[in-house]
């Protein structure tokens, strides 16, 4: 197979994202790209994202001129890997290979119950691929304990009723796993992912890779499925062989699924509705659209249980105040970042609430990766996120909440941080807030909300006596976890926050 | 420098972070409720003040200082 490239497609960056406009090329063609370069600015509902590459080598092509609006998933760009010459690669769809000649090359069992551990040897599907290096560290980037079960039964994401999950035949299915060739035989791929792609219909295609050297781990594809339209199997079928673009279709099923029969029929073969004909031009009118989608299918959809528990900060408080009076103000932590350091590394103790919910499916969480709610000047909100928050210390995290907040509110986060993360912390202690009831961002499945830190009485022994306190909260699904799960998450976030070391 | 240029430099520093409302704040409103600062605002006027005035606003006086007067004379009573 000749060298075509590697495709940078228009990223998810979000799970109620469709479709994003290009605003500017940050790099051009000849320009040698390396992971995390910003390649691209792109116009979500949130504000404009400096896209970064995943990719390493040097930009061939550009796809998409500036001003195009195009559905997630499109390609951008074709990068070539550099000092790429000539490799054969192996098609056999059950085998993962890998052309880039300075990347590995394993090779994948697949199955589809699922024990996420990547095998990787120098082996038979290696070719022409003359540097096996870094197998170690592939291989441990993708390693993970996370197991899936695919079953032969796709849901419509619905909690209603039993009677609103679509069942296909197995034959649908074995059809639909047919239909899906991994077009470019080079994405690498965990098996959880490959299994969760395939019981999807999901073309790997069209997915971007964020583990290490680009491969595509489970939560890319949850990624992905998040932001892809709802529809029943059929219609996705019906779609893909009439080259429809589902997100510009109008599903007139409950909740907006699309039914097969809101597709034209085979015979003729329909343009497609551009877009940006019905949306809302105003940004701010934008951002309120999203909102409500993701908080009216959120209510809509999760069955909420709510927590509080209030925890005395004084010993916290006291260690940190002394702590910043020895530093610099660029080098001040706020409580801010006690209470996201709590939750993470709670979090990491209580995986069952590390997890998304994507057509009706449980996808346990391979990081902690920590969304924070901000609020924007003049109205609305956007819940970044900071990666690996629970593996940061109270500097760095501290870091990264102030470049957070700062992007969110100047309007340029990073692609990196628009992911949805594994679930959201929301503050409004700032404004005298007792206790936040929150609402849970699909598809995370709990949510921490914070009231305000203040004095107030607090029985200490026999006596009544002022003390600081705040009031943290959850609102869990249901569908996942039970009270007692939360309960026994939220105490831990409380003690974590409530010790005195930094 | 004077109380009337520490009050027109805090109304510089708060104009970087809210555009387009400082100047219209009284010398004794709350600016953190009128500007709806947060403490990370907060964190970034303090850090701004520390690198062109040298001055430092501590953690245990930052909470007290809420209106531009107050927080204006604080500056003077540190600045040559």
């Amino acid at each position: 197979m000749a060298d075509d490239g590697t495709l940078f497609v228009m990223p998810s960056l979000g799970a109620d994202m469709e479709a994003g406009t290009l605003v500017a090329w940050r790099a051009k063609v000849g320009d040698r790209v390396k992971r995390g370069d910003v390649v691209a600015d792109v116009e979500t509902e949130k504000g404009v994202i400096e896209v970064e590459i995943f990719h390493e080598g040097v930009l061939i092509e550009l796809l998409v001129s500036p001003g195009t609006k195009v559905p997630v998933g499109t390609a951008l760009a074709r990068i070539a890997a550099e000092g790429a010459t000539h490799v054969d690669s192996v098609s056999d769809t059950d085998s993962v290979s890998v052309s880039d000649a300075d990347t590995v090359s394993d090779s994948v069992s697949d199955t589809d119950s699922v024990s996420d551990s990547v095998a990787v040897s120098d082996t038979d599907s290696v070719s022409d691929t003359d540097s096996v290096s870094d197998t170690d560290s592939v291989s441990e980037s993708v390693s993970d304990s996370v197991s899936v079960s695919v079953s032969d039964t796709v849901s419509v994401s619905d909690t209603d009723s039993v009677s609103d999950t679509v069942s296909v035949s197995a034959s649908d299915v074995v059809t639909d796993s047919a239909s899906i060739t991994d077009a470019s035989p080079r994405s690498r791929i965990t098996p959880a992912a490959r299994a969760l792609a395939r019981a999807h219909a999901l073309s790997l295609e069209t997915l971007r890779g964020r583990g290490r050297d680009g491969v595509i781990l489970l939560r890319d594809v949850e990624l992905a499925l998040a932001a892809r339209p709802n529809a029943t199997p059929a219609a996705r079928r019906q779609a893909r062989a009439l080259g429809v673009e589902l997100s510009t279709v109008e599903g007139h099923g409950r909740h907006g699924v699309i039914l097969l029969d809101d597709l034209p029929p085979s015979a003729t073969k329909a343009a497609p509705t551009p877009p940006s004909a019905t949306e809302p031009i105003d940004p701010q009118a934008r951002m309120r659209a999203a909102i409500a989608a993701a908080t009216s299918r959120s209510k809509r959809e999760i069955p909420h249980y709510y927590l509080t528990h209030t925890v005395e900060l004084s010993a916290a408080l006291a260690a940190l105040e002394a702590r910043n009076a020895s530093r610099p103000p660029t080098e001040r932590v706020l409580p801010a970042a006690l209470v996201l350091r709590a939750v993470a590394r709670a979090l990491r103790k209580h995986p069952e609430l590390n997890a998304h919910v994507v057509d009706g499916r449980v996808i346990p969480r391979e990081t902690v990766d920590l969304g924070v709610a901000v609020s924007l000047r003049g109205g609305g909100l956007v819940a970044p996120s900071i990666a690996r928050a629970d593996e940061l210390e109270l500097d760095a995290l501290m870091a990264a909440l102030t470049d957070l907040v700062e992007r969110a509110r100047a309007g340029n986060l990073r692609a990196s941080q628009m992911a949805p993360g594994s679930l959201t912390v929301t503050s409004l202690g700032e404004r005298g807030v007792d206790v936040v009831v929150p609402v849970i961002f699909p598809p995370q499945v709990a949510i921490v909300g914070v009231g305000t830190l203040a004095t107030r009485p607090w029985v200490v022994g026999e006596a009544c006596l002022p003390r600081p306190t705040l009031t943290l909260s959850l609102a869990a699904d249901h569908r996942v976890t039970d009270g007692h799960a939360g309960a026994r998450f939220l105490a831990r976030v409380a003690d974590l926050l409530a010790r005195a070391d930094l | 420098m004077n109380h009337d240029a520490l009050v027109s430099l805090l109304r510089r520093r708060l104009d970087d972070i809210v555009p387009g409302q400082a100047d219209s704040l009284d010398l004794d409103d709350d600016f953190r409720d009128e500007l709806d600062l947060d403490s990370m605002d907060v964190l970034k006027l303090v850090r701004a003040l520390h690198e062109e005035l040298k001055v430092d606003v501590p953690d245990t006086e930052v909470g007290r200082l809420r209106t531009l007067r107050d927080f204006a004379s604080f500056l003077e009573a540190r600045v040559g």
